[in-house]
């Protein structure tokens, strides 16, 4: 007899296979669906739906023009653009520099230094991170969102465990060979932790895309706030405990505007995810079997 | 999403249980501000005598109607008030509008004011942390918008400490200098006094609270939205709600705000015949109401998902009768989504059909903008500008400050109202609400589509004035409410809800409200009656 794992499965378990799968398959692409149908749809279609959209029966592009036409949109998507592009390389370049020199047991005086960067597991206060950002006179510049967010203490760990268990013999060998540490770093560090620096830079990535905070604090210029905020403030606009408590009444955004920002919020980043992915798995999976 | 809408105040009450911060107390816990609040001279109230409603006002709160914007709008200020750039910090309830540079109705603004206004939006939320970090930083603009409700704490020691005393250019006929802001109402100014003194000009709001309204359309089948006693009230819900069809959204708290007024709950605090206060959460009224919203609960009457965002769409539609909304003008949030329709309001009812229900009133302000402190000539150039922005409704600055310039930003229909163009309507709406959150003339009813329906409001206004009940504790300040009052009242709401929806059962309102005392509650109740004004009436009950 065949062992059990080379029958071919029933019709009936594959059935209920199929639903089952297909029944979370439709949980994640429904909402999607419906975002992006609301999106497009008309006002009559959400009058009539009674607020989200499943499928738009007269679909219009006319969210995405108002959107487009004050010219605030596509000046926060090439902010936000510039933030993630610029910020994830500055981040990449800072947090491996400083996993390579702190996995290397020759570095003088490692264990105060990494006393110092246990502290920045702990985030801290916003007038602190204020007073700082003031001080280095990076108010109202892009690079506010930039640099105070540009060394990650959970993806610098991610890193540097990663480089320690590159073996020692290889670095050594390459040193034989007269190879500096630059590199050593470049050569050889790199090229083998692809996988682990493709995740941490989608985690940068998808960090600085998604952040609003610290523009809504370091920002004045509204020409300079990322699409985040600008998302932020179409969805919960009308929504707010506090605007309701005033008595003031924001002219609420129609539904399928609301939509049509989270679409182009959304877009952009999500495409990164198909070319990533490969890394993703493969960096995610690392250490589970080695063989 | 969360549903914050959900979360809503129950009342004007609870914008003060909550975080009031703007008043005229100290704090309840140094003597002697309550008093120096009583002895101070309120700025002399002399109301615009340029322009006559179509529908007058009145002392009460009741809002002057405009059926149409007036005619030749005159100035309210002879020249323009500034020569220096002012900056300031507030927030936009709109989307950001086009910055300075690329925004003619900006820069037609500041032409008219004689400098530029530099505006630092903040949105919401997240205001008191911006506010915070500028405070923090000592780098102050000239202007601070402070808002009521949205728990800045230590505001009197603060104030002190940081910002301008303005009493001496603003009480008494002092203010007569800047007559739009000596046509703001006294009980506006008072939600500007702290520590007996003022410290900028209020901003007015309406002052009018949450109000139901229902879809006629959908109402029409049981005889209308207007009943006579809670029982009516509840059979008209039953026989709405079926299939996908509810007759109330799933608001708990706001639906309970409307139905405590028909079982005669006060208005955050019942003051009684000794002056002592009792909480809402503590009277018998309130939880006869929670106990009727559980019964229409049980009945399934609520659209079932706690969650839903936003219930216009569905009550424009007929999927939802009736909701809770911010006040009698909402009716225009349904005009916008459906312009043959128009709204009924509730009249709040007595729950048997014999007491007398009350309508609670709203705090009336979006609270104040004081000054960072500076010298006298900078003083008065700011209340210049705070005089400029402050102009009566139907005045030739209110038309820029709202509306731009006429064939830019605004046109004027057939009727002579103005209407914003293209180009208005992409740069007027965030700039315009970051402008009247921070400086605002009193309050007006006007639907310049719909003249129809600003005679229709102010009816229903006069109805909700016979039974209005005004939160005794309005513009009083207790520390500890600020401190833990948002917190105290998110976690009986939590048992509220929970008892609503049966998932607990009466009993838990006791250990709540228990918790609710011990937690802070009554020390909130001895720092308000500590302060609470000889001025304030006794709660008829």
């Amino acid at each position: 007899m065949r062992p059990i794992w080379k029958e071919s499965p029933s019709p009936a378990y594959q059935a209920i296979k199929a639903v089952v799968l297909g029944g979370f398959a439709l949980a994640i692409v429904v909402p999607i669906l419906v975002v992006v149908s609301t999106s497009l749809a008309s006002d009559q279609d959400i009058i009539d739906a009674g607020g989200y959209v499943l499928w738009p029966s007269h679909p219009t592009v006319k969210a995405y023009q108002t959107l487009f036409s004050g010219g605030l949109m596509g000046r926060a998507i090439m902010v936000s653009v510039f933030v993630t592009l610029v910020g994830t390389a500055i981040a990449l370049a800072v947090t491996i520099a400083l996993a390579y020199a702190t996995s290397r047991p020759v570095l003088f005086g490692r264990p105060v230094l990494l006393m110092v960067l246990f502290t920045l597991l702990f985030a801290p206060g916003i007038i602190p991170m204020f007073l700082v950002v003031k001080q280095f006179g990076l108010l109202d510049s892009l690079w506010s969102l930039i640099l105070p967010g540009a060394l990650g203490a959970f993806n610098f760990v991610v890193l540097r465990t990663f480089f320690m268990n590159v073996p020692g013999e290889l670095l050594e060998s390459a040193r034989i060979d007269g190879a500096s540490d630059f590199m050593i770093l470049r050569k050889i560090i790199m090229p083998l932790s692809k996988a682990v620096i493709a995740v941490v830079g989608l985690f940068y990535a998808v960090g600085f895309w998604n952040a609003f905070f610290n523009a809504l604090l370091y920002l004045n210029d509204t020409s300079k706030w990322p699409v985040q905020v600008i998302l932020r403030t179409y969805v919960l606009q009308g929504k707010s405990l506090s605007a309701d408590q005033l008595g003031v009444e924001p002219l609420p955004q129609p539904q399928s505007l609301q939509m049509a920002v989270v679409v182009v919020a959304l877009v952009p980043i999500a495409m990164v995810y198909p070319f990533l992915q490969r890394h993703f798995t493969k960096g995610v999976i690392t250490g589970a079997v080695k063989g | 999403m969360i549903n914050r809408r959900r979360f809503l105040q129950v009342s004007g009450a609870a914008v003060v249980a909550g975080s009031t911060l703007a008043g005229c107390g100290d704090g309840g816990t140094a003597g002697g501000g309550a008093k120096a609040s009583g002895d101070l001279k309120l700025p002399t109230y002399k109301p615009f005598a340029g322009l006559q409603p179509d529908l007058p006002g009145a002392e009460s709160g009741l809002e002057p109607g405009f059926l149409r914007f007036p005619a030749n709008a005159t100035a309210s200020v002879k020249a323009p008030p500034l020569k220096n750039a002012v900056t300031a910090l507030t927030e936009t309830f709109a989307t950001p509008p086009p910055p300075m540079g690329s925004n003619p109705m900006w820069q037609a603004l500041n032409q008219a004011l004689g400098a530029e206004l530099k505006l630092t939006i903040g949105t919401d939320p997240g205001y008191p942390e911006k506010f915070a970090t500028l405070l923090a930083s000592d780098s102050l603009p000239d202007l601070m918008w402070l808002p009521p409700n949205q728990g800045i704490p230590n505001i009197g020691p603060m104030l002190e400490a940081k910002f301008q005393d303005l009493t001496k250019y603003l009480s008494g006929d002092a203010v007569l200098e800047y007559p739009n802001l000596a046509a703001l109402k006294p009980a506006s100014w008072r939600t500007a006094v702290v520590n007996g003194k003022i410290w900028g000009a209020p901003i007015p709001s309406t002052p009018f609270g949450q109000v139901m309204m229902g879809n006629p359309r959908t109402w029409e089948k049981v005889g209308g939205l207007q009943s006579a006693n809670a029982e009516e009230f509840f059979a008209k819900c039953k026989e709405l709600s079926n299939g996908t069809n509810y007759a109330l959204e799933p608001a708990i708290i706001n639906m309970l705000h409307m139905f405590g007024e028909w079982f005669g709950a006060p208005n955050g605090w019942r003051v009684n015949a000794d002056r002592s206060l009792t909480h809402l959460y503590e009277t018998e009224n309130y939880r006869a109401a929670v106990e009727y919203a559980a019964k229409l609960w049980a009945a399934k009457v609520f659209y079932p998902d706690l969650n839903l965002a936003d219930a216009t769409p569905k009550t424009v539609n007929g999927q939802i009768a009736a909701q809770v909304v911010v006040g009698p003008r909402a009716t225009a949030d349904f005009r916008a989504l459906d312009p043959t329709l128009f709204v009924d309001t509730l009249i709040p009812f007595g729950h048997d059909g014999k007491a007398k229900p009350v309508y609670d009133m709203g705090y009336g302000t979006v609270g104040f903008t004081p000054f960072k402190q500076t010298d006298e000539g900078r003083i008065r150039e700011l209340l210049a500008l705070m005089d400029y922005l402050s102009a009566p409704f139907g005045t030739k600055e209110y038309l820029q400050k709202n509306f731009g310039v006429e064939g830019q930003q605004y046109q004027l229909d057939a009727q002579k109202n103005p209407v914003l163009t293209k180009a208005g309507t992409q740069q007027a709406p965030g700039l315009v609400s970051a402008l009247t959150i921070m400086t605002s003339p009193e309050s007006v009813i006007f639907n310049p589509a719909f003249p129809d329906d600003t005679r229709k409001i102010h009816a229903t206004e006069q109805k909700l004035l016979e039974f209005a009940m005004r939160n005794p504790t309005a513009g009083t300040y207790s520390d500890t409410s600020s401190k833990v009052g948002p917190k105290l009242t998110a976690a009986f709401r939590d048992t509220i809800v929970d008892i609503v929806t049966g998932r607990q059962k009466i009993g838990a309102y006791d250990e709540a409200l228990k918790r609710w005392k011990s937690g802070g509650g009554d020390k909130m109740r001895g720092e308000f009656a500590a302060v609470l004004p000889a001025g304030v009436p006794v709660t008829g009950s």
